[in-house]
């Protein structure tokens, strides 16, 4: 069994220790899909039944780096993997394809059996290429790469059965995450196809008896006959224009389709003289208006479709599996609506990436892959929404959900749990305002290297905060109903609503202008904006700094975003301080760690 | 001092081992220290390995420059005149491999294996066999042991001797490339890398002949192939001959004209 973080960080203490670092790497020889086994120095796998040999040809580029941003961007810096060529013995690898291949590194003593080794990397190879004669290179990427790719792939050149035109056949099918205000969906059918009923027809060429009325609804007890294949549930004469041209008023279960040729087969009395007569449909009008497509995934629920700005009536039957709707009449002008595509308790951030990260793309992480409750609770449960129109990255579209509750996205290069590590999982860090934590790790002066120690950046300080939120997706200043509440039409005009908090004292003191601009947010709900606004508030409204330090490599298995107590005689930190993880350099080669520790 | 330089394990058609062991035999034919050929001893306490070559080759010294082989493990060269033979035309006899070899590896280390060889815990056997001139096309290496058996290289062909022997002055010297670092607090902290060795010495007045030998050997090998010296093969103390044996390269190569028909050089040699 892998050593646990605690016996792994004893053992680097121990000065008598051997470090071998060993790497599986997949690849696809042409033929098969293969494992190579490579490592810093010679090492036999021995395990029963396993006979594998390590090739030592691991010759340097085992140091990552990962680091937070005030953007939440969080930048990984991976290296490449060097690989000792020489005299050209590996240059058949170089045939052989190794994109989004998976490549696990393990950190162990050359004694050790490989079960006892430790996993210090789990991500993709992107590629293995030769910057000269007698070294190979292995980009090695992590497994956030596979998520660098269209979300929205359909268009409308997919839609089979709709009426819409070939000429906008590369719209993309828009997609709905959450909830979001007043989205333009995209017109899709004029309402033929998809139109319930009941249909009115006029029929022919009925050669009629007389004893037909207006009025007159035809009525059996065994159903009433069959209609262009399915079956017709009620029939009522409307007019009788001739004795060969009778209207009815029809409710089948499909369609009439005008000009086609039909059995009306009356079982009933009184018109069963009529039975078994070819008849003509000449037309048909049915109950439902145009149908708009708001989602391609479907939608939980379409809370309020509007024509003009005013709410309308519509047909939902295809609003959960299709996520489209029918107007019950034609429309007036623009149609917008405001949907949800989950259940409302599910419109969060959380919620809203895993759905997104296990369904959509071509390189689909599993739940396995995820790891995204490490959060404040409250931050979780803020509700959200993204509309995606145009061809966007499932990575750009997560990022941008989780920067709404201040976190970046990430795949952590391992996950320690009870102290076991195990692969990398993608995670959300939270910037937050550090605080103290109870079993915070902390960093002191016995654990920093001699002359490592400095303030490496210093954040400026921010005594307002001021967020968008609630976005509006369809501005419309001109063009509302005539009849709508002037209040009501004014909602529609303004792209966001904003929240903005101030401290009136720090913008006193650091002569401010108290002018702010506004940080976007997908945010829906106006007291959760205003709490994370405060939240924002809390953690800039102090002079923030980041203390990097090179590290024993007692720390080499924090986390980026971690709370911990730093602890010198420098720089005021002598009582310690509470700070979180900002940035990680992990040299496994020597087993030192660069930590910046944003206080 | 017997100095083998070209190693001809390199061009040998073929090297097999038995029983088969764990990682590849061509591991045996590079100078990477950490790659390595291992002998099960859960399978067999005698080894072998075979080498052939497709046309017949003197060899009259073998070498393995990093094994982990202890005191009482043995080793008998077996030199055969064609690939089919069955009798060989010269045999070492069986023999102690690392007779009185000590083992104080740090961390309790008593057995130690191919993972120590970078930090001093290797150990050097060679085989010499003065005047032999019948040629070899099989070469077999056995070798018998409680542990198991790594070897990293395989060195053998012809040797060179000059006429006289080193001067005195010999320096050995071992390099300890460990780091340490010193925290805020004054502890240290060491990052053990890796031991090598290097030798040094000087050869005084050697004749016309020796000087034209060694001038060849610099001029074809210089100073980027490894050679295989050691300075007392024949002393009685193992320990002395291993100790004063090097698989390394010389950094610096120099001939030095003393009086009509003598020179001097200095070697000054850094193990792999």
């Amino acid at each position: 069994m892998a050593k646990t973080v605690a016996e792994i960080q004893e053992w680097l203490n121990n000065p008598n220790h051997i470090k071998c670092i060993l790497a599986d790497i997949n690849y696809y020889n042409g033929t098969v899909e293969k494992t190579i086994n490579l490592s810093t120095r010679s090492y036999f796998d021995t395990a029963l039944g396993v006979n594998t040999e390590y090739l030592a040809i691991i010759t340097g580029g085992l140091s990552f780096s990962e680091s937070l941003s005030t953007d939440l961007r969080i930048s990984i810096s991976y290296g490449t993997l060097e690989i000792e060529n020489t005299g050209g013995v590996y240059d058949y690898l170089l045939d052989y394809i190794w994109k989004r291949r998976e490549i696990v590194l393990y950190i162990g003593d050359a004694s050790w059996r490989k079960s006892d080794f430790v996993i210090i990397f789990s991500g993709l190879v992107d590629n293995l290429v030769s910057s000269g004669e007698s070294q190979l290179q292995l980009t090695i990427v992590d497994k956030l790469e596979s998520l660098n790719e269209t979300i929205a792939t359909r268009t409308l050149k997919n839609l089979t059965g709709y009426s819409i035109q070939s000429t906008q056949e590369e719209k993309i099918l828009p997609l709905l995450f959450g909830e979001v205000f007043n989205l333009s969906p995209i017109f899709v059918d004029t309402g033929i196809n998809f139109d319930p009923g009941p249909w009115t027809a006029i029929i022919k060429n009925i050669n009629s008896t007389s004893s037909i009325q207006v009025g007159q609804t035809i009525t059996a007890t065994n159903g009433i006959g069959q209609l262009y294949g399915g079956t017709v549930i009620s029939c009522t004469v409307l007019r009788i224009i001739d004795i060969n041209t009778i209207m009815y008023s029809v409710t089948a279960t499909s369609r009439p389709i005008p000009g086609s040729i039909t059995n009306l087969i009356i079982n009933a009395s009184p018109i069963s003289a009529i039975s078994s007569k070819t008849l003509l449909i000449d037309q048909v009008k049915g109950t439902g208006g145009p149908v708009y497509k708001v989602s391609d995934s479907g939608l939980n629920e379409l809370v309020e479709a509007r024509d003009k700005g005013a709410p309308i009536d519509i047909l939902n039957n295809r609003v959960a599996s299709y996520g489209e709707f029918q107007l019950k009449y034609s429309s007036f002008g623009t149609i917008t609506c405001t949907a949800r595509s989950r259940a409302s308790s599910d419109c969060n951030v959380p919620a809203i990436i895993t759905n997104i990260l296990l369904n959509y793309g071509t390189n689909k992480l599993t739940s396995t892959d995820l790891d995204l409750g490490n959060i404040d609770s409250s931050r979780a449960a803020y509700k959200v929404g993204i509309y995606v129109t145009e061809r966007a990255n499932i990575l750009d579209i997560c990022n941008e959900l989780a920067k709404s509750i201040n976190c970046g996205l990430y795949y952590s290069l391992f996950t320690i749990n009870s102290g076991i590590v195990s692969k990398g999982k993608l995670k959300l860090v939270e910037l937050k305002a550090p605080t103290t934590t109870v079993n915070a790790v902390e960093l002191n002066d016995s654990l920093m290297l001699e002359n490592t120690l400095q303030v490496s950046e210093s954040f400026t300080l921010k005594p307002s905060i001021k967020l968008a939120y609630c976005k509006n997706y369809t501005q419309q200043k001109e063009d509302l109903a005539l009849g709508l509440n002037p209040e009501v039409g004014e909602i529609y005009k303004d792209q966001y609503w904003y929240v903005e908090v101030k401290d009136p004292t720090l913008i006193n003191l650091y002569k401010d202008s108290g002018i702010v601009e506004e940080e976007i947010t997908h945010l829906l709900v106006t007291s959760e904006a205003q709490s994370e606004a405060n939240k924002r508030l809390d953690l800039w409204k102090t002079s923030r700094q980041l203390i990097t330090a090179t590290y024993l490599p007692d720390l080499l298995f924090l986390q980026l975003g971690e709370s911990v107590t730093i602890k010198s005689n420098r720089f005021n930190l002598i009582n310690g301080k509470p700070g979180i993880v900002y940035s990680i350099n992990r040299d496994w080669l020597t087993g030192f760690v660069e930590v910046g520790v944003l206080v | 001092m017997r100095l083998i330089y070209n190693n001809l394990v390199d061009i040998a058609s073929s090297l097999v081992a038995d029983p088969v062991g764990i990682g590849s035999t061509n591991n045996l034919k590079n100078d990477r220290k950490s790659s390595v050929h291992r002998f099960q001893n859960l399978i067999s306490d005698t080894v072998k390995y075979t080498l052939t070559w497709t046309t017949p080759q003197l060899i009259n010294a073998i070498a393995l420059p990093a094994t982990n082989l202890l005191d009482n493990s043995t080793i008998n060269v077996r030199l055969f005149a064609s690939i089919g033979s069955t009798s060989p035309h010269t045999q070492s006899g069986t023999t102690f491999a690392a007779k009185d070899r000590l083992i104080q590896l740090p961390g309790n280390v008593t057995l130690p294996n191919y993972t120590h060889f970078s930090i001093g815990g290797a150990t050097k056997t060679s085989i010499w066999l003065p005047g032999l001139a019948t040629t070899t096309q099989k070469l077999e290496i056995i070798m018998a042991g409680t542990a198991n058996i790594d070897c990293s290289r395989i060195v053998c062909g012809k040797y060179w001797e000059p006429a006289r022997q080193v001067s005195r002055g010999i320096t050995l010297g071992i390099q300890d490339s460990s780091e340490s670092s010193v925290t805020r607090n004054g502890d240290v902290y060491i990052n053990k890398t890796y031991i090598r060795e290097s030798m040094q010495f000087e050869l005084q007045y050697f004749t016309d002949s020796d000087r034209k030998q060694l001038l060849d050997i610099f001029r074809s090998w210089g100073s980027s192939n490894y050679v295989y010296v050691s300075v007392f093969p024949d002393n009685q103390n193992t320990e002395i001959s291993r100790s004063y044996s090097i698989y390394g390269k010389s950094s610096d190569i120099s001939l030095q004209y003393d009086i009509v028909n003598y020179y001097t050089t200095s070697l000054n040699l850094e193990s792999w």
